[in-house]
Protein backbone atom coordinates (compact mmCIF):
# COMPACT_ATOMS: atom_id res chain seq x y z
CA UNK A 1 0.00 0.00 0.00
CA UNK A 2 1.63 3.25 -1.12
CA UNK A 3 1.09 6.43 0.84
CA UNK A 4 -1.88 8.14 -1.33
CA UNK A 5 -3.66 4.59 -0.27
CA UNK A 6 -2.85 4.89 3.23
CA UNK A 7 -3.95 8.74 3.14
CA UNK A 8 -6.77 7.16 1.10
CA UNK A 9 -7.79 3.86 3.82
CA UNK A 10 -7.50 5.97 6.91
CA UNK A 11 -8.65 9.41 6.85
CA UNK A 12 -12.02 9.74 7.32
CA UNK A 13 -14.70 9.17 4.85
CA UNK A 14 -18.16 10.70 4.04
CA UNK A 15 -21.57 8.46 3.35
CA UNK A 16 -22.96 8.51 0.00
CA UNK A 17 -26.16 10.32 -1.09
CA UNK A 18 -29.46 9.11 0.03
CA UNK A 19 -31.63 8.91 -3.01
CA UNK A 20 -33.75 11.67 -1.88
CA UNK A 21 -30.21 14.04 -2.04
CA UNK A 22 -29.26 12.53 -5.31
CA UNK A 23 -32.86 13.07 -7.26
CA UNK A 24 -32.96 16.58 -5.42
CA UNK A 25 -29.24 17.52 -6.88
CA UNK A 26 -30.18 15.93 -10.12
CA UNK A 27 -33.02 17.97 -10.40
CA UNK A 28 -31.26 21.04 -8.95
CA UNK A 29 -27.95 20.56 -11.75
CA UNK A 30 -30.11 19.89 -14.90
CA UNK A 31 -32.50 22.29 -14.03
CA UNK A 32 -29.93 24.71 -14.94
CA UNK A 33 -28.56 22.72 -17.76
CA UNK A 34 -32.06 22.77 -19.83
CA UNK A 35 -31.56 21.53 -23.56
CA UNK A 36 -32.58 25.33 -25.00
CA UNK A 37 -29.70 26.48 -22.83
CA UNK A 38 -27.07 24.93 -25.17
CA UNK A 39 -25.09 27.17 -27.16
CA UNK A 40 -24.28 25.08 -30.73
CA UNK A 41 -21.48 28.12 -30.92
CA UNK A 42 -18.65 26.60 -32.06
CA UNK A 43 -20.34 23.62 -34.09
CA UNK A 44 -18.98 25.10 -37.29
CA UNK A 45 -15.35 24.45 -35.98
CA UNK A 46 -15.77 20.42 -35.27
CA UNK A 47 -14.51 18.08 -37.54
CA UNK A 48 -16.42 15.85 -39.59
CA UNK A 49 -14.97 12.82 -36.91
CA UNK A 50 -15.89 14.89 -34.10
CA UNK A 51 -19.40 15.26 -35.31
CA UNK A 52 -19.64 11.20 -35.95
CA UNK A 53 -18.88 10.49 -32.64
CA UNK A 54 -20.88 12.89 -31.34
CA UNK A 55 -24.11 11.81 -33.69
CA UNK A 56 -23.41 8.43 -31.80
CA UNK A 57 -22.98 9.28 -28.52
CA UNK A 58 -25.83 10.89 -28.49
CA UNK A 59 -27.66 7.92 -30.52
CA UNK A 60 -26.28 5.89 -27.74
CA UNK A 61 -28.06 8.42 -24.86
CA UNK A 62 -31.47 7.92 -27.41
CA UNK A 63 -31.28 4.19 -27.39
CA UNK A 64 -31.08 4.49 -23.08
CA UNK A 65 -33.90 6.69 -23.34
CA UNK A 66 -36.05 4.46 -25.51
CA UNK A 67 -34.75 1.98 -23.21
CA UNK A 68 -36.30 3.72 -20.27
CA UNK A 69 -39.05 5.44 -21.29
CA UNK A 70 -42.45 4.15 -21.61
CA UNK A 71 -43.38 3.56 -24.37
CA UNK A 72 -47.33 4.53 -24.12
CA UNK A 73 -47.77 7.54 -21.52
CA UNK A 74 -51.46 5.75 -20.67
CA UNK A 75 -49.97 2.30 -19.62
CA UNK A 76 -46.50 2.34 -18.20
CA UNK A 77 -44.18 -0.50 -19.35
CA UNK A 78 -41.75 -1.99 -16.30
CA UNK A 79 -38.30 -1.26 -17.18
CA UNK A 80 -36.68 -4.90 -16.84
CA UNK A 81 -33.20 -5.53 -15.75
CA UNK A 82 -32.21 -7.03 -18.76
CA UNK A 83 -33.16 -3.40 -20.36
CA UNK A 84 -31.18 -1.52 -17.41
CA UNK A 85 -28.50 -3.42 -18.64
CA UNK A 86 -28.58 -2.63 -21.84
CA UNK A 87 -28.91 0.97 -20.68
CA UNK A 88 -25.53 0.69 -19.22
CA UNK A 89 -23.56 -1.24 -21.59
CA UNK A 90 -24.70 1.14 -23.87
CA UNK A 91 -22.98 4.19 -21.64
CA UNK A 92 -19.74 2.08 -20.77
CA UNK A 93 -19.65 2.11 -24.50
CA UNK A 94 -19.73 5.38 -25.29
CA UNK A 95 -17.22 6.22 -22.16
CA UNK A 96 -14.22 7.97 -23.81
CA UNK A 97 -10.88 5.78 -22.17
CA UNK A 98 -8.09 7.70 -20.67
CA UNK A 99 -4.59 7.69 -22.23
CA UNK A 100 -1.58 6.52 -20.71
CA UNK A 101 1.52 3.62 -20.84
CA UNK A 102 -0.11 1.61 -18.06
CA UNK A 103 -3.40 -0.45 -17.25
CA UNK A 104 -3.80 -1.19 -13.64
CA UNK A 105 -6.69 -2.64 -11.44
CA UNK A 106 -6.86 -2.05 -7.42
CA UNK A 107 -8.78 -5.16 -6.40
CA UNK A 108 -10.17 -5.28 -2.58
CA UNK A 109 -10.49 -9.07 -1.65
CA UNK A 110 -12.82 -9.46 1.44
CA UNK A 111 -13.24 -12.75 3.31
CA UNK A 112 -15.82 -13.86 5.54
CA UNK A 113 -14.61 -17.00 7.64
CA UNK A 114 -13.27 -18.18 11.14
CA UNK A 115 -9.96 -16.93 12.83
CA UNK A 116 -7.77 -19.32 14.49
CA UNK A 117 -8.96 -17.88 17.70
CA UNK A 118 -12.72 -18.84 16.56
CA UNK A 119 -14.01 -15.46 15.81
CA UNK A 120 -15.95 -15.01 12.53
CA UNK A 121 -13.91 -12.50 10.88
CA UNK A 122 -13.77 -10.43 7.66
CA UNK A 123 -10.29 -10.95 5.86
CA UNK A 124 -8.94 -7.64 3.45
CA UNK A 125 -6.80 -7.54 1.20
CA UNK A 126 -5.70 -5.38 -1.60
CA UNK A 127 -4.52 -7.35 -4.96
CA UNK A 128 -3.19 -5.34 -7.33
CA UNK A 129 -2.87 -6.27 -11.31
CA UNK A 130 -0.55 -3.97 -13.84
CA UNK A 131 0.47 -4.54 -17.63
CA UNK A 132 3.13 -1.97 -18.83
CA UNK A 133 4.17 -0.65 -22.55
CA UNK A 134 7.22 -3.45 -22.65
CA UNK A 135 5.01 -7.12 -21.90
CA UNK A 136 5.81 -6.09 -18.55
CA UNK A 137 3.16 -7.55 -16.07
CA UNK A 138 3.37 -6.55 -12.17
CA UNK A 139 1.40 -8.23 -9.77
CA UNK A 140 0.57 -8.73 -5.69
CA UNK A 141 -1.42 -9.16 -3.15
CA UNK A 142 -1.41 -7.37 0.28
CA UNK A 143 -3.12 -8.04 3.61
CA UNK A 144 -4.76 -5.56 5.12
CA UNK A 145 -6.83 -6.51 8.17
CA UNK A 146 -8.76 -9.12 9.41
CA UNK A 147 -11.44 -8.15 12.46
CA UNK A 148 -14.65 -9.42 14.23
CA UNK A 149 -17.85 -9.03 11.22
CA UNK A 150 -21.26 -9.77 14.04
CA UNK A 151 -21.42 -7.79 17.19
CA UNK A 152 -20.94 -10.62 19.48
CA UNK A 153 -17.29 -11.80 18.02
CA UNK A 154 -16.56 -8.14 18.42
CA UNK A 155 -17.36 -8.34 21.94
CA UNK A 156 -15.69 -11.53 22.34
CA UNK A 157 -12.60 -10.30 20.73
CA UNK A 158 -12.18 -7.30 22.45
CA UNK A 159 -13.01 -9.49 25.92
CA UNK A 160 -10.14 -11.54 25.18
CA UNK A 161 -8.09 -8.54 25.00
CA UNK A 162 -8.10 -7.29 21.23
CA UNK A 163 -5.55 -10.32 20.15
CA UNK A 164 -3.75 -9.49 17.30
CA UNK A 165 -5.71 -11.00 13.90
CA UNK A 166 -3.91 -11.90 11.03
CA UNK A 167 -3.48 -12.15 7.77
CA UNK A 168 -3.41 -8.41 8.25
CA UNK A 169 -0.95 -5.31 7.62
CA UNK A 170 2.23 -6.08 9.94
CA UNK A 171 1.67 -9.53 10.83
CA UNK A 172 4.33 -11.19 8.66
CA UNK A 173 7.04 -8.52 8.35
CA UNK A 174 9.36 -10.68 6.43
CA UNK A 175 6.89 -10.46 3.43
CA UNK A 176 4.27 -7.88 3.74
CA UNK A 177 3.10 -8.56 0.59
CA UNK A 178 3.71 -11.21 -2.08
CA UNK A 179 2.97 -12.55 -5.56
CA UNK A 180 -0.51 -12.28 -6.93
CA UNK A 181 -1.94 -15.40 -8.87
CA UNK A 182 -3.01 -13.23 -11.83
CA UNK A 183 0.22 -12.18 -12.58
CA UNK A 184 1.01 -15.94 -14.09
CA UNK A 185 -2.15 -15.98 -15.86
CA UNK A 186 -1.58 -12.27 -17.46
CA UNK A 187 -3.88 -11.50 -20.25
CA UNK A 188 -4.92 -15.34 -20.23
CA UNK A 189 -8.79 -15.33 -20.98
CA UNK A 190 -9.48 -18.82 -21.12
CA UNK A 191 -7.69 -22.44 -21.64
CA UNK A 192 -6.05 -22.00 -24.76
CA UNK A 193 -7.33 -18.09 -24.89
CA UNK A 194 -3.96 -15.55 -24.05
CA UNK A 195 -4.32 -12.40 -26.73
CA UNK A 196 -1.45 -9.81 -26.95
CA UNK A 197 -2.90 -6.40 -25.07
CA UNK A 198 -3.23 -5.32 -28.85
CA UNK A 199 -4.89 -8.02 -29.67
CA UNK A 200 -7.52 -7.63 -26.34
CA UNK A 201 -7.34 -4.09 -27.15
CA UNK A 202 -8.78 -4.98 -30.72
CA UNK A 203 -11.54 -7.65 -29.77
CA UNK A 204 -15.03 -6.88 -31.58
CA UNK A 205 -17.63 -4.69 -29.85
CA UNK A 206 -20.57 -6.13 -30.70
CA UNK A 207 -21.74 -9.36 -28.86
CA UNK A 208 -22.36 -11.60 -31.80
CA UNK A 209 -19.55 -10.95 -33.07
CA UNK A 210 -16.96 -10.98 -29.68
CA UNK A 211 -18.59 -14.34 -29.20
CA UNK A 212 -17.94 -15.57 -32.60
CA UNK A 213 -14.29 -14.54 -32.11
CA UNK A 214 -13.89 -15.91 -28.96
CA UNK A 215 -15.31 -19.38 -29.64
CA UNK A 216 -12.14 -19.49 -32.73
CA UNK A 217 -9.97 -20.14 -30.02
CA UNK A 218 -12.10 -23.13 -28.19
CA UNK A 219 -10.57 -26.59 -28.80
CA UNK A 220 -12.58 -29.50 -27.79
CA UNK A 221 -9.75 -31.39 -26.65
CA UNK A 222 -9.78 -28.63 -23.88
CA UNK A 223 -11.12 -30.06 -20.42
CA UNK A 224 -13.58 -27.10 -20.22
CA UNK A 225 -16.93 -27.61 -21.95
CA UNK A 226 -17.56 -25.25 -24.44
CA UNK A 227 -20.57 -23.21 -22.87
CA UNK A 228 -18.36 -23.11 -19.49
CA UNK A 229 -14.80 -22.15 -21.45
CA UNK A 230 -16.83 -18.89 -23.64
CA UNK A 231 -18.37 -17.97 -20.14
CA UNK A 232 -15.01 -17.69 -18.43
CA UNK A 233 -13.34 -15.83 -21.03
CA UNK A 234 -16.15 -13.76 -21.40
CA UNK A 235 -16.34 -13.00 -17.62
CA UNK A 236 -12.49 -12.65 -17.75
CA UNK A 237 -12.72 -9.98 -20.25
CA UNK A 238 -14.79 -7.44 -18.16
CA UNK A 239 -12.22 -7.21 -15.29
CA UNK A 240 -9.41 -6.82 -18.52
CA UNK A 241 -8.02 -4.24 -20.32
CA UNK A 242 -10.22 -4.59 -23.31
CA UNK A 243 -11.77 -1.54 -24.80
CA UNK A 244 -15.25 -0.36 -22.91
CA UNK A 245 -17.32 -1.39 -26.08
CA UNK A 246 -15.50 -4.88 -25.81
CA UNK A 247 -16.64 -4.81 -22.04
CA UNK A 248 -19.63 -3.86 -22.78
CA UNK A 249 -20.11 -6.59 -25.45
CA UNK A 250 -18.80 -9.01 -22.86
CA UNK A 251 -21.93 -8.05 -20.54
CA UNK A 252 -24.78 -8.54 -23.18
CA UNK A 253 -23.09 -11.84 -24.53
CA UNK A 254 -23.32 -13.34 -21.09
CA UNK A 255 -26.57 -12.03 -20.27
CA UNK A 256 -27.65 -14.29 -23.39
CA UNK A 257 -25.66 -17.87 -22.24
CA UNK A 258 -27.91 -20.10 -20.52
CA UNK A 259 -27.97 -20.34 -16.96
CA UNK A 260 -27.07 -16.69 -16.50
CA UNK A 261 -29.66 -14.49 -15.36
CA UNK A 262 -29.67 -10.06 -14.83
CA UNK A 263 -31.22 -9.13 -11.52
CA UNK A 264 -31.41 -5.90 -9.87
CA UNK A 265 -31.54 -6.84 -6.37
CA UNK A 266 -28.08 -7.66 -5.35
CA UNK A 267 -27.60 -8.28 -1.48
CA UNK A 268 -24.94 -5.66 -0.37
CA UNK A 269 -23.12 -6.68 2.44
CA UNK A 270 -20.10 -6.15 1.04
CA UNK A 271 -21.25 -2.53 -0.50
CA UNK A 272 -21.51 -3.68 -3.94
CA UNK A 273 -24.65 -1.83 -5.33
CA UNK A 274 -25.73 -2.27 -8.87
CA UNK A 275 -27.23 -4.48 -11.69
CA UNK A 276 -25.73 -8.35 -11.57
CA UNK A 277 -24.85 -11.15 -14.33
CA UNK A 278 -26.15 -14.18 -11.65
CA UNK A 279 -25.32 -17.57 -12.07
CA UNK A 280 -25.52 -20.53 -10.04
CA UNK A 281 -22.90 -23.11 -9.86
CA UNK A 282 -22.03 -25.82 -8.01
CA UNK A 283 -20.71 -24.39 -4.55
CA UNK A 284 -23.45 -21.50 -4.72
CA UNK A 285 -24.15 -18.02 -6.76
CA UNK A 286 -21.44 -15.93 -8.41
CA UNK A 287 -22.74 -12.33 -9.52
CA UNK A 288 -20.92 -10.31 -11.52
CA UNK A 289 -22.04 -6.71 -9.79
CA UNK A 290 -22.23 -3.55 -12.59
CA UNK A 291 -23.15 0.23 -11.51
CA UNK A 292 -26.18 1.28 -13.15
CA UNK A 293 -25.23 4.79 -14.10
CA UNK A 294 -22.20 4.18 -15.85
CA UNK A 295 -21.61 0.78 -16.48
CA UNK A 296 -18.02 0.12 -15.17
CA UNK A 297 -18.10 -3.50 -13.33
CA UNK A 298 -17.71 -2.94 -9.28
CA UNK A 299 -16.83 -6.14 -8.47
CA UNK A 300 -17.74 -10.00 -8.01
CA UNK A 301 -19.51 -11.52 -4.76
CA UNK A 302 -19.90 -15.57 -4.13
CA UNK A 303 -23.25 -16.39 -2.09
CA UNK A 304 -23.19 -19.84 -0.64
CA UNK A 305 -26.15 -22.24 -1.15
CA UNK A 306 -27.71 -20.74 1.85
CA UNK A 307 -27.69 -17.67 0.14
CA UNK A 308 -25.09 -16.20 2.97
CA UNK A 309 -22.39 -13.95 1.21
CA UNK A 310 -18.94 -15.33 2.28
CA UNK A 311 -16.45 -13.55 -0.70
CA UNK A 312 -16.10 -10.66 -2.90
CA UNK A 313 -13.43 -8.89 -5.08
CA UNK A 314 -14.41 -4.83 -5.14
CA UNK A 315 -12.70 -3.26 -7.45
CA UNK A 316 -11.72 -0.05 -6.19
CA UNK A 317 -9.68 1.33 -9.12
CA UNK A 318 -9.18 0.49 -12.67
CA UNK A 319 -7.68 2.56 -15.64
CA UNK A 320 -4.75 3.95 -17.55
CA UNK A 321 -2.23 6.45 -16.60
CA UNK A 322 1.52 7.22 -17.47
CA UNK A 323 2.57 6.00 -13.93
CA UNK A 324 4.46 3.22 -13.60
CA UNK A 325 3.61 1.05 -10.70
CA UNK A 326 5.66 -0.10 -7.65
CA UNK A 327 5.23 -3.50 -5.82
CA UNK A 328 5.42 -2.97 -2.06
CA UNK A 329 8.87 -3.04 -0.35
CA UNK A 330 10.11 -6.66 -0.42
CA UNK A 331 7.34 -8.22 -2.48
CA UNK A 332 9.30 -11.11 -4.37
CA UNK A 333 8.36 -12.17 -7.57
CA UNK A 334 5.57 -9.57 -8.12
CA UNK A 335 7.06 -8.32 -11.76
CA UNK A 336 7.07 -10.43 -14.92
CA UNK A 337 6.83 -10.22 -18.70
CA UNK A 338 4.15 -11.41 -21.30
CA UNK B 1 -9.51 13.68 -28.06
CA UNK B 2 -11.58 16.22 -30.10
CA UNK B 3 -14.78 14.20 -29.17
CA UNK B 4 -15.11 14.89 -25.82
CA UNK B 5 -15.51 18.71 -26.18
CA UNK B 6 -18.32 18.29 -28.63
CA UNK B 7 -19.62 15.21 -26.21
CA UNK B 8 -19.69 17.72 -23.07
CA UNK B 9 -21.63 20.44 -25.16
CA UNK B 10 -24.48 18.18 -25.59
CA UNK B 11 -27.45 17.93 -23.15
CA UNK B 12 -28.11 14.42 -23.26
CA UNK B 13 -24.89 13.64 -22.69
CA UNK B 14 -23.61 16.26 -19.86
CA UNK B 15 -26.80 14.15 -17.82
CA UNK B 16 -24.69 11.01 -18.50
CA UNK B 17 -21.30 13.30 -17.26
CA UNK B 18 -23.44 13.94 -13.79
CA UNK B 19 -24.65 10.68 -13.35
CA UNK B 20 -20.74 9.36 -13.97
CA UNK B 21 -18.95 11.56 -11.35
CA UNK B 22 -21.66 13.13 -9.06
CA UNK B 23 -21.20 11.08 -6.68
CA UNK B 24 -17.36 10.64 -6.62
CA UNK B 25 -16.89 15.00 -6.69
CA UNK B 26 -19.22 14.71 -3.77
CA UNK B 27 -17.37 12.20 -1.86
CA UNK B 28 -13.83 14.02 -2.86
CA UNK B 29 -15.57 17.52 -1.42
CA UNK B 30 -17.33 15.80 1.29
CA UNK B 31 -13.43 14.64 2.66
CA UNK B 32 -11.82 17.52 2.35
CA UNK B 33 -14.22 19.82 4.04
CA UNK B 34 -17.62 18.71 5.49
CA UNK B 35 -20.86 16.18 4.40
CA UNK B 36 -22.74 18.96 5.25
CA UNK B 37 -21.44 21.56 2.63
CA UNK B 38 -20.23 19.08 -0.06
CA UNK B 39 -23.61 18.30 -1.05
CA UNK B 40 -23.59 22.05 -2.23
CA UNK B 41 -19.95 22.60 -3.74
CA UNK B 42 -20.64 19.52 -5.92
CA UNK B 43 -23.84 20.86 -7.05
CA UNK B 44 -22.02 23.75 -7.72
CA UNK B 45 -19.34 22.06 -9.47
CA UNK B 46 -21.58 20.72 -11.65
CA UNK B 47 -22.82 23.67 -12.73
CA UNK B 48 -19.91 25.92 -13.42
CA UNK B 49 -18.75 22.85 -15.57
CA UNK B 50 -22.14 23.24 -17.01
CA UNK B 51 -22.10 26.85 -17.56
CA UNK B 52 -18.31 26.85 -18.80
CA UNK B 53 -18.52 23.81 -20.81
CA UNK B 54 -17.69 25.91 -24.13
CA UNK B 55 -13.89 26.10 -22.60
CA UNK B 56 -13.64 22.76 -21.86
CA UNK B 57 -10.72 21.87 -23.59
CA UNK B 58 -9.99 17.90 -24.42
CA UNK B 59 -6.81 18.84 -25.64
CA UNK B 60 -5.57 19.27 -22.47
CA UNK B 61 -6.90 16.31 -20.45
CA UNK B 62 -10.71 14.38 -19.48
CA UNK B 63 -14.17 15.21 -18.09
CA UNK B 64 -13.00 13.91 -15.05
CA UNK B 65 -9.92 16.00 -14.28
CA UNK B 66 -11.70 18.75 -15.37
CA UNK B 67 -14.52 18.11 -12.92
CA UNK B 68 -12.15 17.68 -10.11
CA UNK B 69 -10.07 20.79 -10.98
CA UNK B 70 -13.25 22.87 -10.93
CA UNK B 71 -14.04 21.54 -7.39
CA UNK B 72 -10.28 21.72 -6.12
CA UNK B 73 -10.37 25.67 -6.61
CA UNK B 74 -14.40 25.97 -4.55
CA UNK B 75 -12.69 23.98 -1.79
CA UNK B 76 -9.75 26.67 -2.14
CA UNK B 77 -12.10 29.20 -1.46
CA UNK B 78 -12.96 27.14 2.01
CA UNK B 79 -9.46 26.58 2.52
CA UNK B 80 -9.08 27.63 6.07
CA UNK B 81 -12.08 25.48 6.79
CA UNK B 82 -10.36 22.90 5.73
CA UNK B 83 -7.38 23.82 7.78
CA UNK B 84 -9.88 24.03 10.77
CA UNK B 85 -10.85 20.57 10.21
CA UNK B 86 -7.45 18.79 10.32
CA UNK B 87 -6.59 19.95 13.00
CA UNK B 88 -9.76 19.70 14.61
CA UNK B 89 -9.21 15.67 13.67
CA UNK B 90 -5.94 15.87 14.83
CA UNK B 91 -7.36 16.76 18.50
CA UNK B 92 -9.99 14.58 18.75
CA UNK B 93 -9.78 11.82 16.04
CA UNK B 94 -12.68 10.69 13.34
CA UNK B 95 -16.04 11.68 14.11
CA UNK B 96 -17.92 9.54 16.07
CA UNK B 97 -20.48 9.13 12.74
CA UNK B 98 -18.04 8.70 10.04
CA UNK B 99 -19.16 5.50 8.35
CA UNK B 100 -15.86 3.60 7.85
CA UNK B 101 -14.88 4.07 11.36
CA UNK B 102 -16.25 0.68 12.64
CA UNK B 103 -14.61 -0.69 9.58
CA UNK B 104 -11.44 0.49 9.77
CA UNK B 105 -10.85 0.75 13.27
CA UNK B 106 -9.17 -2.55 13.15
CA UNK B 107 -6.80 -0.96 10.48
CA UNK B 108 -5.48 1.84 12.66
CA UNK B 109 -5.00 0.07 15.21
CA UNK B 110 -2.80 -2.26 13.59
CA UNK B 111 -1.36 0.14 11.36
CA UNK B 112 0.88 3.01 12.61
CA UNK B 113 -0.53 5.98 11.04
CA UNK B 114 -3.28 7.06 12.63
CA UNK B 115 -6.22 9.68 11.74
CA UNK B 116 -4.92 12.41 14.49
CA UNK B 117 -1.15 12.67 13.17
CA UNK B 118 -2.08 12.11 9.41
CA UNK B 119 -4.59 15.18 9.59
CA UNK B 120 -2.32 17.12 11.92
CA UNK B 121 0.45 16.28 8.93
CA UNK B 122 -1.60 17.61 6.25
CA UNK B 123 -2.74 20.76 7.99
CA UNK B 124 0.98 21.78 7.40
CA UNK B 125 1.02 21.30 3.93
CA UNK B 126 0.61 24.42 1.89
CA UNK B 127 -2.97 24.51 -0.22
CA UNK B 128 -1.00 24.04 -3.20
CA UNK B 129 0.94 20.55 -1.95
CA UNK B 130 -2.57 19.60 -0.19
CA UNK B 131 -4.48 19.66 -3.69
CA UNK B 132 -1.88 17.90 -5.37
CA UNK B 133 -1.82 14.98 -2.35
CA UNK B 134 -5.44 14.72 -2.04
CA UNK B 135 -6.37 14.58 -6.04
CA UNK B 136 -4.25 11.67 -6.08
CA UNK B 137 -4.89 9.90 -2.64
CA UNK B 138 -8.92 10.30 -3.00
CA UNK B 139 -9.26 11.37 -7.03
CA UNK B 140 -7.31 8.80 -7.68
CA UNK B 141 -5.51 11.19 -10.68
CA UNK B 142 -2.48 10.30 -12.38
CA UNK B 143 -0.17 13.22 -12.05
CA UNK B 144 -0.48 14.38 -15.92
CA UNK B 145 -4.49 14.64 -14.56
CA UNK B 146 -3.67 16.48 -11.95
CA UNK B 147 -1.58 18.97 -14.02
CA UNK B 148 -4.34 19.11 -16.22
CA UNK B 149 -7.07 19.50 -13.14
CA UNK B 150 -4.63 21.94 -11.63
CA UNK B 151 -3.75 23.81 -14.78
CA UNK B 152 -0.35 23.95 -13.68
CA UNK B 153 2.71 21.84 -15.23
CA UNK B 154 3.83 18.33 -14.65
CA UNK B 155 6.75 19.45 -13.28
CA UNK B 156 5.27 21.76 -10.79
CA UNK B 157 3.57 18.29 -9.78
CA UNK B 158 6.15 16.98 -9.04
CA UNK B 159 8.11 19.45 -7.25
CA UNK B 160 4.70 19.93 -4.77
CA UNK B 161 4.74 16.23 -4.26
CA UNK B 162 8.34 16.39 -3.36
CA UNK B 163 7.60 18.73 -0.80
CA UNK B 164 4.42 17.36 0.84
CA UNK B 165 6.19 13.98 0.99
CA UNK B 166 9.26 15.00 2.91
CA UNK B 167 6.55 17.33 5.22
CA UNK B 168 3.99 14.12 5.33
CA UNK B 169 7.54 11.33 6.08
CA UNK B 170 7.19 11.50 10.07
CA UNK B 171 3.70 10.15 9.64
CA UNK B 172 4.18 8.04 6.53
CA UNK B 173 7.49 6.61 7.61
Amino acid sequence: MNEFQVIDSVMPDVPPPSAEQLLAARERILAAAPVSHVSMAGAGRRSWTGMALVAAAVVLVVGVVVALVPRSSVEPVAVTPMQKLEAAAARLAATPEANGRYWRRDTEHVVRTKSDHGYKVEERAMEALAFGPDREVYGWHEPVSSKPYTAEDLKAWRRDGSPKLCPARGCDKNMPAYSSTDLEAGLELADGLKPTLTELRSLPKEPAALKSRLLESYRPQVDTERERWLKEAASRLITSPAAPGTRAAAYLLLAKEPGITVVDDVPRTFGLDGLALQEKTGQGVRQIVIDRKTGHVLGRQWLAPDGVHHHAEIVRKVGWSDVRPVPPAGCVRCTTRL
Amino acid sequence: MRAIKCVITAPGIFEAVFEAHYEEIRRYIGRRLDPDVAEDLAAETFLIAFRQRERFDSGLGEVRPWLYGIATNLIGRHRRAEVRRYRALARTGPPPDDEGHDQRIVDRLSASVTVDRLAGALARLSQGERDVVLLIAYGGLGYDEVAAALGIASGTVASRLSRARTKLREVLG
